[in-house]
């Protein structure tokens, strides 16, 4: 069913990268025999769509995947493989803030919105006006002890947008709505207290309806996985459901039915751990959340268990890794599906599930796709669970393929995690062959889009004790580029009815933005280093390269300005765990967020009143804005 | 939960298990009873003096393990045993929390002063061991820190950290401070342990 990457990843590649030179586009290989399932380029399409609920107006950007079903795809198409190359910076605005950015700004009507990194600061941006200016920004003061409980940095991953509300999360534990007409807060919700449970939250929250989903972080501080629901008006909590303990606490009930017999039986989230394991066992849920409105489903994956040393939790440490199907109203699971069983390197299950149609095996069906960072591309039916593909999308040696019964890897005795032994060249490392960074889908070409990674560690595990509010970790390790490209990052593109990839730009650093398609047939992502680019949806043709302020974590965006003109949206601002892992390289840039817009040939209200005498020279009426492309 | 509860469980499975590092359970019988200074003494200690400044005589109280081999073993068993490592990083380079092996120290880096910080906790997520580790444990996690080479001798014992403003009083430095200010903070780099929630 799948294929055997082991042998695939040759060691000795920092050397490689080191040797290598600075390039500012990266090579493109639209064949590499080293990695699996390299098909030819895509001419036409692969057939699969999407349904694009709530089918917001085109130029607006409601929430940070644009769409329910995660897509990130805009209809937009003034910007095309035509004209992009003239893209430049129309303007920016700097936030000074020293962490990871990695959410997207969101446009509703004549307004942007744009949530920081901690201490997650609200601005509302009046577009309509020369000079941009904020119209009010909401500080929300969390509790600083959030920064020292957060694993990963102090991130936020961007704000969505809901009747009047601008809904997003606090890193130390709270949800919060903002008024968007006053900037002033509606309600704020507390969910965890860091200080004590070590809880934190950096995801951005789905709204499904009136139910605003909020999940949260810490499975390397033993945090339990929780899935809340708040009502949007009040901020009140719905329901809870755990990722771990008792079916009554994981929402298991008589409407669930799990698509491989080992995932069904009474309380399989407490006998799948040592005695009481499953009380700090982890499964956070800090990844996207996607919504398919007909079946009346939302999926949401789980982090790896805690702590992260396996030899300390036998057992398949369910729910951990895993992805749930729940119903928003009632938080009742319909399926789950646990992608790595008890977990030994932490590819937690959190990455997005793109909610797609296509045809498989002559049915069409409804598929759900999801790259997980155990490095397996699954495309599943999202009604069932069932898994229909699942093959590598990035060379990997942890497992050998996935058995077809029962959904299991096979895993490679060799690349197990031993408490107190060096294990080499484990593949992919601890954050996976993708991170939470979100791929894109277009439904013009039917392809996935994604930031990928090429990277191997060698692990040695040591025994810890829970401590509330420290670290349940265990894991100690060392990063280096694999052999395929010996290049840390990779963009792809990847057919999810087949499961090839269709084409792949190789990167010197790691890649971990987010991706954005559009209907003008560019696709976006940055890169940590700072490149922000464009490339042609069919042939992955790098067009523009626009290198930024600082290394770019953050999701690209589109929106169509009040001016009429499309604009391409970006913050860059490094930190999280691409620092981590690659922050003290050689040409790895600082820190510090700045907000960039781009439009063809810079255009813009800003661009419109340059030469002004004054400063009083920004609230003059503007002349008619830029010249027709 | 008491974190007492959890340390006391943490001793007792140190004795238990006797393996060859010293345990923790083990250390305080190897050594003879040292004179710990008391706490209204540290409680005196300014946090952070500004540079150039007389010191205050509480500062320079010295710990009391310095130079002890054994002590800054003992420390290294409890930096682990107490999930320090993971936050501090595996060489106390910097992970969650800053870097213990540097001289950028936020809130002073004299023995006395990184005892304080050890027993009060500081704002950013530094837990208050004093609630659950004795004094003389929280000297000898000092004594591993010191052995690390980043510590300040007591003599010189000033604050350190790059926000040290010149004007600046002996208060809680980043207490008071807009959260969003800070530019100053050591952040950390290439330290490859977490998984990105």
């Amino acid at each position: 069913m799948s294929v055997a990457a082991k042998g695939l990843v040759a060691t000795g590649a920092l050397s490689a990268l080191s040797a290598m030179a600075a390039c500012n586009q990266p090579a493109h290989t639209a064949v590499n025999p080293a990695v699996p399932s390299i098909a030819q380029a895509q001419r036409g399409s692969t057939g699969a769509s999407a349904n694009f609920a709530p089918n917001d107006p085109p130029g607006e950007w409601r929430r940070q995947a644009r769409d329910y079903a995660n897509t990130r795809f805009s209809p937009l198409n003034q910007i095309t493989t035509a004209n992009v190359a003239r893209l430049k910076i129309a303007w920016t605005m700097n936030d000074s803030i020293p962490y990871g950015h990695e959410g997207a700004p969101l446009v509703v009507g004549d307004t942007m919105y744009v949530v920081t990194p901690f201490p997650n600061v609200a601005y509302a941006i009046d577009l309509s006006k020369p000079g941009l200016p904020v119209k009010w920004t909401y500080k929300p003061n969390p509790d600083p002890v959030a920064i020292g409980k957060a694993c990963c940095d102090a991130v936020n991953r961007g704000p969505t947008y809901a009747d009047g509300k601008l809904v997003y999360t606090l890193l130390d534990g709270e949800a919060v709505a903002v008024d968007v007409k006053t900037g002033k807060p509606v309600w704020r919700t507390r969910l965890g207290n860091p200080a004590i449970d070590g809880m934190t939250i950096t995801m951005s929250p789905l709204v499904a309806g009136n139910v605003v989903l909020v999940g949260d972080s810490g499975g390397e501080m033993g945090v339990r996985g929780q899935l809340n629901a708040l009502d949007l008006n009040s901020g009140k909590i719905l329901w809870k459901a755990y990722s771990t303990g008792p079916d009554a606490d994981v929402k298991i009930g008589s409407d669930f039915h799990a698509p491989y017999p080992w995932l069904n039986g009474k309380d399989l989230g407490v006998s799948s751990w040592p005695a009481g394991g499953w009380q700090h066992g982890g499964g956070t849920i800090w990844g996207w959340i996607s919504y398919d409105p007909d079946l009346n489903l939302i999926y949401a994956g789980t982090s790896n268990p805690s702590p992260r040393v396996p030899e300390q939790r036998p057992g398949d440490n369910l729910w951990s890794s895993a992805v749930f199907a729940r119903s928003p109203q009632t938080g009742a699971a319909k399926w789950a599906f646990q992608f790595t069983p008890h977990d030994q390197w932490d590819y937690d299950g959190v990455n997005e599930n793109v909610l797609i149609d296509g045809v498989i095996g002559g049915q069409t069906r409804k598929l759900m796709v999801h790259l997980d960072r155990n490095g397996f591309g699954y495309t599943m039916d999202r009604a069932t669970g069932q898994i229909l593909v699942a093959k590598p999308f990035a060379p990997i040696n942890w497992a050998t393929g996935i058995d077809p019964a029962t959904g299991r890897p096979i895993v490679n005795p060799d690349k197990q995690a031993k408490v107190g032994e060096k294990v080499m060249d484990i593949c992919p490392t601890h954050i996976g062959s993708k991170d939470w960074q979100p791929m894109a889908f277009s439904p013009r070409t039917g392809l996935i889009y994604a930031d990928v990674f090429n990277i191997c560690m060698d692990l040695t595990d040591h025994k810890v004790s829970y401590i509330p509010g420290t670290p349940y970790d265990g894991m100690d390790l060392q990063t280096h580029a694999g052999g395929h490209t010996g290049k840390w990052g990779e963009f792809i593109a990847w057919n999810p009815l087949t499961g090839q990839r269709v084409w792949s730009l190789p990167e010197n650093f790691i890649t971990m933005s987010g991706v954005l398609a559009t209907a003008g047939d560019v696709v976006f992502y940055g890169t940590s280093d700072g490149w922000f680019r464009a490339v042609d949806a069919r042939d992955g043709k790098v067009l523009w390269s626009q290198k930024l302020g600082s290394g770019i974590n953050g999701q690209p965006m589109t929106y169509l300005g009040p001016d009429g003109r499309q604009y391409i949206a970006i913050v860059a601002g490094v930190g999280g765990v691409a620092s981590q892992v690659m922050g003290s390289k050689n040409g790895f840039p600082s820190r510090g967020g700045t907000l960039y817009v781009f439009s063809i040939d810079g255009l813009s209200p800003n661009t419109a009143v340059a030469g002004m005498a004054s400063t009083q020279g920004a609230a003059a009426p503007a002349a008619p804005y830029g010249a027709p492309d | 939960m008491d974190n007492r509860v959890i340390v006391l469980a943490v001793l007792v499975a140190g004795l238990a298990t006797g393996g060859c590092k010293p345990s923790i359970g083990e250390s305080t019988t190897l050594h003879p009873p040292v004179a710990l200074p008391s706490d209204p003494t540290m409680a005196r200690i300014p946090l952070g003096a500004p540079p150039g400044t007389p010191l205050a005589l509480a500062a320079n109280v010295a710990n009391p393990y310095e130079g002890d081999a054994v002590a800054v073993a003992d420390g290294k068993t409890l930096f682990s045993a107490m999930n320090c490592v993971y936050c501090h990083g595996a060489a106390a380079s910097g992970l969650i929390g800053p870097p213990l092996n540097s001289h950028g120290w936020r809130y002073g880096g004299a023995p006395s002063q990184i005892y304080n910080s050890i027993h009060d906790g500081r704002p950013q997520g530094m837990p208050a061991w004093g609630k659950s580790l004795p004094p003389d444990q929280i000297w000898k996690l000092v004594a591993y820190v010191e052995s690390l080479g980043g510590a300040l001798p007591p003599a010189t014992a000033r604050m350190s950290g790059l926000g040290g403003s010149e004007s600046s009083t002996t208060g809680p430095q980043a207490a008071d401070e807009d959260p969003a200010d800070t530019a100053h903070q050591a952040l950390v780099e290439d330290n490859q342990n977490n998984g990105g929630s």
